[in-house]
């Protein structure tokens, strides 16, 4: 049976060499013995990353071929090769054998041959290499442009130009190999092996074009426009004529409409019937990101789509239902066909005076925006912000692109004008799409302020420093010249009135417990809290950030220190997108303020709600509306009691559970992962001086719940709520019988351990210039926990 | 006399650093393949001279077949460079020269895995200095005489490994 399967496979192939006149060429491309000769195990290996790379492409084999691989996978064997090979084959666009030069020759496989006007299509090329060449391929054709210009990892970091088109004449086939992890640029060598070709179409309708892959040097790049035409007019045509069926598109306009039918911005994320994602990742330009499979679209706004069916998912954060709907373009569909959205907030936080932001994103650095690092706007970055109706986004400069980004700091709220970074390109690509207005925009805002973080001080651990006025440290001129520790540069920022803190405060925090709170030292060997411990015995810290790593981790140095009497804050943040790139506001804080946060005051309140601890955070699936003791608001004054005694706590809880659990993709503060068994109930537990003394579960249909509980204090102590891994409280603070709060002798010895491990990881990367003053800072911050564990009544 | 090349090598500033672990003599005999006789020599009059960590360090670049970067919000990736991949006879043992680009400033250890049964991987490395650039001996084995693809993982320590697919460096192995 395998055999006959690939008899007719091979039979396939015949013809369509025959109608090429490829095998007149290259009969040996009929060969058996390269089958017979393919190692199992790794030709399985590539197979599956081959898999992978489609999905992250956005063009996924079918479900039933993958499928069939996959169980293929399992015993890697010759006969599992051959039935692979035969279900890739209608996947093929190019079958190319390469000499020892790394010439091809090519004949056509079987893969239909259909591009998409404006859009871009994957194929696979099957390279039978038996020479072992570890090269990157090129394509070449008299139809195709110079490589990567329409590259979405350049076009996302860098500013293309029309001058990248400049070569364009009449050529209309664009193409790219994919080489992003999974796959890489090279070939590994393997006697068949397979790569991924993407191609575009700047036109519709039957076009023609003749197809060549050859291998070049993996590392060669500058300069291959004019290797391609040498091989291309030097003689060895060692390819094939075909032709393309180039299907129109069309602009599709979006009607989106937020739950009070209004116009706003929103996540969309649009699928066809095989799977694959528009616009392709192959070719997202700024505003949309490569990295991301949904894009942000305005009330009003387009997207290019070609005939089919589509599966629209749209939401705007975690406080709305993620909904999915279907959209048929066909020939029939209007000359103006609309995708109609209306979206369905389960809660409305701002309504009942809490605003979510995001106090560490980036628009430059990390890989997404490694080529070079110029990054994207903040034309940009607002449309983010607003499509995950976060109210405020902090923009964070930091070490990569430091000097192209610090350009959009002023110090004020960034006013993004509505137009796109690369208008001119989106024209050349025959892309209506205009920047809409909608009533929404207001409800979100940007500020640009800094994340030390690249600098010489970020062994230590990174600062965000919010609402900076100057964000030059006095005496520098290059980023290098900073200070070499935290603590100067926080005396700096808090000397202007800028509200500070430490990210992601749990890498590097690692220990071997789940417990909370815990009191292993943790190794400190990266950039999490580190000098946080030292720096809040000098008031100068009013926050740290997490919500991106075990609860356990994360919360476990804010409560040692709240149990020492330090109020710090703690907030949540996304760090997108380095720790986290699906979208911003995975990690996000609630403020509670008496108005809509708006402009350069609004923003300011926004901060100093950080700073006053009227806030929760978490991943926007659990909100804590109206947490009060004795009627004491949460941010207000200490609750002063003469005597220990009862108090009464109450809120109104609200969360927010799918009614089927999924675990699938959950990043580690996720509501889903608080689900009591099968059903749809999470617990909210009370935390007095980071002891869990009460655990009560609410039902998490999103409903508020009215919340109450009365508890006896004995000492003065911190009382919050959480519902972990997804919501925390900031503590209400309660003062007994006029004493500082002083609830944990073991906490201050754990605060004493840590700096002491700080100074000896720490301390040789400070400079000797500044080592004495550090030293002394050190030992000012031993003191004091020495002296608060000396006040501790209780272990 | 290899040994104590690397030996000292490793004794330098942190500005670049050769380790391996302590003790590992066996370690170090085998990075002596990745070397030819006149490079030794070179790096045997580096030695001692002052100001020779950017020579020695374009020494090893060159001879460092795997890069990984750990980005200033300690991020890691993992990449081939140019440098050839050395394999083994079949049944010995062989190294991997690793460059290590630190811009976090990590001090943890430095974890290189895979979870294929055909390669066992032996890191032996002590903790990252901090330093700017670093290098490490990566000293695996093979058991299969075919082809063999694997896959390397890196980390250093929980919630490290770089997003993207970064962290992973697929590999296509066979031993001489």
């Amino acid at each position: 049976m395998l055999r006959q399967r690939l008899l007719l496979t091979r039979r396939a192939v015949v013809l369509s060499g025959l109608s090429s006149g490829a095998l007149m060429i290259c009969p040996s491309l009929l060969s058996a013995a390269s089958i017979d000769a393919i190692e199992p195990q790794p030709y399985f290996a590539q197979i599956k990353r081959l898999l992978a790379a489609l999905h992250k492409l956005g063009e996924p084999t079918s479900p039933s071929d993958e499928a069939k691989l996959m169980r293929l996978a399992v015993n890697p064997s010759a006969a599992a090769v051959m039935a692979a090979e035969e279900i890739l084959s209608k996947y093929t666009l190019l079958r190319v054998r390469l000499d020892k030069d790394g010439i091809g020759v090519a004949v056509p496989g079987l893969a239909p041959r259909v591009l998409v006007e404006q859009g871009w299509r994957s194929f696979l090329v099957r390279v039978e290499n038996p020479f072992s060449l570890q090269s990157g391929t090129i394509f070449t054709s008299d139809a195709e442009f110079a490589k990567g210009d329409l590259r979405g990892d350049r076009t996302t970091a860098s500013k293309p130009s029309l001058e990248d088109f400049a070569g364009y004449g009449d050529k209309w086939l664009g193409y790219a190999f994919a080489d992003s992890p999974p796959l890489s640029g090279a070939l590994s060598g393997l006697g068949v092996e397979y790569r991924i070709l993407q191609l575009f179409s700047r036109y519709r309708g039957s076009r023609k074009a003749y197809l060549m892959v050859h291998a070049v040097d993996s590392h060669f790049a500058i300069g291959h426009t004019s290797q391609s035409r040498r091989y291309f007019s030097g003689g060895a045509r060692s390819g094939f004529w075909t032709t393309f069926n180039c299907l129109p598109s069309q602009d599709v306009s979006l009607s989106i409409r937020d739950w009070d039918g209004a116009g706003c911005m929103a996540s969309i994320l649009v699928r066809d019937e095989a799977g694959r994602l528009y616009p392709e990742p192959a070719d997202r330009i700024a505003p949309d990101l490569k990295f991301q499979p949904q894009v942000y679209r305005a009330d009003g706004e387009t997207l290019r789509l070609p005939k089919g069916r589509y599966s629209i998912e749209t939401w705007r954060g975690p406080e709305y239902i993620r909904k999915s709907q279907d959209f048929v373009l066909d020939a029939s569909s209007t000359t103006d066909p609309t995708v109609r959205v209306k979206l369905e907030r389960w809660i409305n936080a701002p309504a009942l005076g809490w605003y979510p932001g995001d106090t560490h994103i980036h628009a430059a650095g990390c890989a997404h925006y490694e080529q070079p690092t110029q990054g994207v706007t903040p034309e940009t970055m607002i449309r983010h912000v607003r499509g995950e109706a976060l109210a405020v986004g902090d923009v964070l400069t930091w070490g990569p692109s430091y000097y192209h980004q610090k350009k959009f700091f002023s110090g004020h709220v960034y006013e993004p004008k509505n137009v796109l970074e690369y208008p001119d390109l989106q024209e050349k690509k025959n892309t209506s799409l205009k920047p809409q207005a909608t009533a929404h925009d207001g409800d979100s805002m940007i500020c640009y302020d800094l994340e030390v973080s690249g600098f010489p001080s970020s062994h230590s651990g990174h600062l965000v420093l919010l609402r900076l006025a100057d964000q030059d440290f006095p005496g520098t001129t290059m980023l290098e010249d900073w200070p070499s520790w935290n603590l100067p540069i926080l005396q700096w920022a808090k000397a202007q009135g800028a509200v500070c803190g430490f990210a992601h405060c749990g890498i590097g925090m690692s220990v071997d417990t789940q417990n909370l709170p815990n009191y292993d030292i943790p190794p400190l060997d990266s950039v999490g809290a580190n000098e946080y411990i030292i720096d809040v015995t000098h008031d100068v810290v009013d926050f740290i950030s997490g919500t991106e790593v075990s609860p356990a981790i994360e919360l476990n140095t804010w409560y040692h220190t709240l149990n020492c009497g330090f109020r710090a804050t703690m907030v949540g943040e996304t760090d997108f997108p380095c720790l986290r790139d699906m979208r911003v506001g995975m990690g996000r804080t609630y403020i509670g303020l008496d108005q809509t946060p708006a402009g350069d005051a609004g923003y300011a309140a926004w901060v100093e709600g950080i700073r006053h601890g009227r806030l929760y955070f978490g991943d926007g699936r659990s909100h804590f509306v109206d947490y009060r003791i004795n009627k004491h608001d949460l941010g207000g004054e200490d609750i002063t009691l003469s005597r220990p005694g009862k108090v009464s706590i109450s809120a109104r809880i609200a969360a927010r559970l799918e009614e089927t659990p999924s675990m699938d993709d959950l990043p580690v503060w996720h509501i889903e992962h608080a689900r009591i068994g099968a059903s749809r109930t999470v617990p909210v537990e009370v935390v007095v001086n980071g002891e869990p003394i009460a655990n009560i579960a609410i039902i998490a249909d999103g409903k508020l719940r009215d919340f109450s509980l009365d508890i006896t204090i004995e000492q003065s102590s911190w009382v919050a709520l959480r519902i972990l891994p997804s919501g925390h409280t900031h503590p209400i603070f309660i003062e007994v019988a006029g004493k500082p709060i002083r609830t944990s002798r073991r906490s201050a010895q754990w605060c004493l351990d840590c700096v002491d491990a700080l100074w000896q990881i720490k301390s040789p990367h400070i400079r000797l210039a500044e080592r004495s003053e550090a030293a002394a800072a050190y030992q000012h911050a031993r003191d004091i926990y020495r002296k608060i564990r000396s006040e501790c009544l209780t272990d | 006399m290899f040994l104590a090349i690397l030996g000292a090598l490793f004794c330098r500033a942190n500005s670049v650093t050769l380790a391996a672990g302590t003790g590992n003599e066996a370690l170090f005999r085998d990075a002596a393949q990745l070397f030819t006789p006149a490079e030794i020599a070179t790096l045997q009059q580096m030695i001692g001279q002052p100001s020779s960590d950017g020579a020695i360090n374009q020494l090893l670049e060159k001879k460092a077949a795997i890069e990984v970067t750990i980005n200033p919000e300690a991020r890691i990736s993992i990449k081939r460079t140019p440098a050839p991949l050395t394999m083994p006879p079949c049944g010995k043992s062989g190294v991997w020269l690793i460059r290590i680009v630190n811009q976090g400033f990590v001090t943890a250890g430095l974890n290189v895995r895979t979870i294929e049964s055909s390669v066992s991987l032996e890191p032996a490395a002590p903790p990252l200095s901090g330093g700017a650039v670093e290098y490490r001996l990566l000293r695996y084995t093979m058991s299969e005489i075919h082809q063999s693809d694997i896959t390397l993982t890196v980390d250093a320590g929980s919630a490290t490994s770089d997003i993207g697919g970064r962290a992973i460096l697929p590999l296509l192995l066979q031993c001489r």
